[in-house]
């Protein structure tokens, strides 16, 4: 038995796979090519897996990673294209690869990077990308942040770097990275700045999307 | 998916269930395809996606090159409020198409208290809701399942009822259909064509006179077509097309596991069963085809859980056999497997010991009455030896969860029967006293009693059904005497009984009714938030119907029902005699042991029954 971990692609109609369906749904995937996985041997036996950093239901990555166990001595030939023969549309497999002494810990991931897509009912607004990126060059802009701990007011750009802001006819893009881990900032929140700074601007849709997860260093993470 | 519906879906509860694209799904190019088949459930996704008939005809639909079935469930009142807000119609989860893009447009009929979701789904889909406003052979709303052996209720809205088993019929069915598309025929033209494949009941071809006591005088055909549409049934399952691959959703269903049938129709001839009644003969599968059907679905599908779908589980033949060789295929690959349906007078050590294996869930009996006497009215042949007995060996393998199911409001109940309900779960408790070897982990014992609804084609089709008054006073009294530590006892309002009364044995006059009930904002009944009785009882206030009429009157033996020009299988003489035996509590024998006489042999070649 040895511990696996896939990098894997959340896309498409899968975005709304919730976090614990996507553990049924990666489980059933695994059993359907045939994939050796471990068990827990108690009374009540089930295949282990884990997600590092769930995605929120409703955003797209390209960067997810899962943990599981397999009792084969090594990872099964053509493993990615077998699973992605049996996944449901949107999942899809990258690398699966085992963990060395463990591998990376899920602990040490400290930065993912997103791209946010704003989107507009007809042609984006006048000024709206340069406002954007006006209100994002301050040295400082507060939001209530709410955590489990309940609301405290933090300098969001504390949590955030190299941000990069382009436009199409109908929709704004932003590449952010934002804090993981314990002190997280979720890329919701600069939709949330906006409405909150500039409230002359209408958002009726944003997307977002997890392109990358580094550790404090910036390594990526694997 | 665009824009709109990504931020709509943000919003949504649960909005994995309105995307699709789950594995086994079945995309087809629309080009390639000349009937577009949409397979609706009137009911939420999680409901739907749980119905093994569904996943049956999805995959014998799509298995033809012609034809793409998708499906289309009933959005949540969250999800139908943002579409409507959106101007977004309702859709196929494959395509995405809005439902009038859609030829044909099929509902599954499980329960009267979704018929207003057919409505809804079909307004939703910018669809004409009654049948007479849609002109073109384009958007024929047809309907199978159990509801529609009494079709009537809906004869206002539905162009044609598949009655009988739908792998039977479907294909005849869609064959006419793509022939009449190709060669241009009207819609009437191809109702009447229609109604000449057996099984087919084409309403709008059928004159219904009424009495002054508001009885049906007479069902008149028209057209040529049939007096008596007789169900079609499957007459050899292990030929019957089974789909080898389910659509697995990628977010929890009710039912959320793989599933084998093991066979068709019941011979126990329980006299409130619809089921029982309807889906007879009796016909098996063999244990090959069952263990190669259950190999290659839990290959295909992944899942961890695979169950045994009949009426009544241990009336298998070679169960045992069966269940054996099961497991030398689940054990090693952490399946579980389950068996619904058992009956507590064949439960043995042997068979408990066997599920066991995989994993202990809790236990069910339907004990269904009190009382022997009305277990003999009821021709539940199941006695009080029995249950105690099956729940001695449950206590004693170390069970510790078990569910009794009761009906109050059963025909000739009266307190000494409530009584007994509350007697058998003191002996329950008392039983697992005596038998469990560890009294510190506590006992569950769950007793739930449902209000009693005739159905039609029962041997209780004549019976009026308990007032809500009554139902209640029932239920308030078995509160008092429910009183036994560690038996926790439930029970549901009698208001969606009532109203199931009323629509279960309904005329085509209730189409008025539950069009009005619709248009005022009923749907999704059958859900308890959702539910408004006041509503309803006004809706056949104004549309000139008494519910009671329908639900609370005895009815003469020689009285014309709306349903009785549907055939299931079953005879009216049959049930007559049954209902006549039910009150001299008089028992009859289970198929295995000796013909009753029903008739539905007769719907086999040969006439021989598979018992």
């Amino acid at each position: 038995m040895f511990k696996a971990r896939m990098k894997f692609a959340k896309e498409g109609r899968a975005k709304y796979i919730s976090h614990l369906d996507l553990m049924h749904t990666m489980q059933r995937a695994m059993a359907r090519c045939q994939m050796p996985l471990w068990f827990t041997e108690g009374f009540n036996q089930h295949a282990y897996v884990s997600v590092a950093l769930p995605l929120s239901t409703g955003y797209s990555g390209e960067c997810e990673f899962l943990d599981f166990n397999i009792t084969s001595e090594s990872v099964p030939v053509n493993a990615v294209e077998a699973l992605n023969d049996v996944f449901p549309e949107g999942l899809r497999a990258i690398e699966i690869y085992p963990l060395e002494d463990g591998g990376m810990k899920v602990g040490a991931i400290a930065w993912s990077q997103y791209r946010i897509i704003w989107g507009f009912e007809g042609r984006v607004p006048d000024g709206f990308a340069d406002a954007v990126r006006a209100l994002f060059a301050r040295s400082s802009v507060e939001i209530v942040k709410r955590s489990k701990r309940g609301e405290k007011t933090v300098n969001m750009k504390d949590l955030m770097r190299g941000l990069t802001i382009t436009e199409t006819a109908d929709e704004v893009t932003a590449v952010v990275t934002t804090a993981a881990g314990n002190d997280n900032l979720s890329p919701e929140y600069l939709t949330r700045a906006i409405r909150q700074y500039l409230p002359q601007y209408d958002i009726p849709f944003a997307a977002y999307h997890r392109m990358n997860v580094f550790t404090a260093d910036g390594t990526p993470f694997r | 998916m665009h824009k709109k519906m990504e931020a709509i879906l943000s919003r949504v509860q649960k909005p994995a269930r309105y995307v699709g694209g789950e594995w086994g799904s079945v995309t087809k190019d629309k080009a390639s395809v000349d009937l577009r088949f949409a397979f609706c459930f009137p009911d939420t996704y999680e409901v739907a996606m749980s119905h093994l008939g569904s996943r049956i005809l999805y995959g014998l639909l799509n298995d033809q090159p012609g034809i793409w079935c998708e499906r289309v469930c009933a959005p949540w009142i969250d999800m139908e409020a943002e579409l409507r807000a959106a101007g977004i119609p309702l859709y196929g989860l494959e395509s995405g198409d809005p439902l009038s893009d859609f030829d044909i447009i099929a509902f599954t009929l499980q329960y009267e208290l979704s018929f207003t979701n057919i409505l809804n789904m079909l307004d939703l889909g910018g669809v004409p809701v009654l049948a007479k406003d849609r002109t073109e052979l384009k958007h024929l709303v047809a309907c199978g399942g159990p509801c529609a052996y009494n079709p009537e209720p809906l004869a206002d809205f539905v162009d044609v009822f598949m009655i009988g088993d739908g792998e039977e019929i479907m294909l005849e069915f869609t064959d006419l259909y793509r022939r009449a598309k190709r060669e241009g025929w009207s819609k009437q033209a191809f109702l009447v064509q229609a109604a000449q494949i057996e099984g087919m009941y084409v309403p709008s071809l059928y004159e219904v006179s009424y009495r002054e006591d508001g009885t049906i005088d007479r069902v008149t055909p028209t057209n040529g077509a049939p007096a008596l549409v007789q169900k079609r049934i499957v007459r050899d399952l292990d030929t019957m097309y089974y789909p080898e691959s389910f659509v697995v959703p990628s977010t929890d269903i009710v039912f959320d596991r793989a599933m084998i049938e093991l066979f068709r129709g019941c011979p126990r001839g329980c006299r409130f069963c619809q089921a029982g009644h309807t889906y007879r003969p009796l016909r098996t599968k063999s244990k090959e085809t069952l263990i190669r059907q259950a190999e290659a679905v839990l290959k295909n599908s992944g899942y961890e859980e695979i169950s045994l779908s009949s009426l009544s589980t241990s009336d298998y033949g070679d169960l045992s056999g069966l269940t054996e060789a099961l497991l030398d295929y689940c054990e090693p690959r952490h399946i579980s497997l389950s068996l619904p349906s058992l009956r507590a007078d064949s439960f043995s050590t042997e068979l408990m010991q066997r599920v066991q294996k995989t994993r202990k869930s809790g236990l069910t009996f339907a004990c269904e009455a009190g009382t022997q006497r009305l277990r003999d009215v009821i021709n539940k042949n199941i006695r009080e030896e029995d249950v105690l007995h099956a729940c001695e060996i449950a206590f004693q393998g170390g069970w510790n969860n078990v569910k009794l199911y009761f009906m109050i409001g059963l025909p000739t109940e009266t307190t000494e029967d409530l009584d007994g309900i509350a007697e058998i779960c003191k002996k329950v408790a008392y039983c697992w006293k005596l038998n469990t070897n560890n009294r510190a982990r506590g006992v569950r014992i769950t007793a739930s009693a449902s209000c009693f609804v005739p159905k039609p084609q029962t041997p209780f089709q004549w019976d009026a059904q308990d007032t809500l008054e009554q139902l209640r006073e029932k239920q308030a009294y078995m509160k008092t005497i429910m009183k036994t530590k560690n038996v926790t006892y439930n029970w549901h309002d009698a208001e969606t009984s009532v109203l199931e009364g009323v629509i279960a044995r309904g005329d085509r006059r209730q189409g008025r009714a539950i069009y009005l009930a619709w248009q005022r904002g009923c749907k999704m009944d059958g859900w308890d938030q959702c539910f408004d009785y006041d509503k309803w009882m006004q809706a056949f206030a104004d549309a000139g119907l008494d519910p009671a009429f329908y639900a609370s009157r005895q009815r003469p033996l020689d009285e014309v029902f709306p349903w009785d020009h549907i055939g299931c299988g079953t005879r009216k003489e049959h049930l007559k005699r049954e209902w006549e035996l039910s009150r001299e509590a008089a028992v009859t024998p289970d198929c295995m042991r000796k013909c009753a006489g029903c008739g539905a042999n007769a719907l086999l070649k040969g006439g021989k029954c598979c018992v």
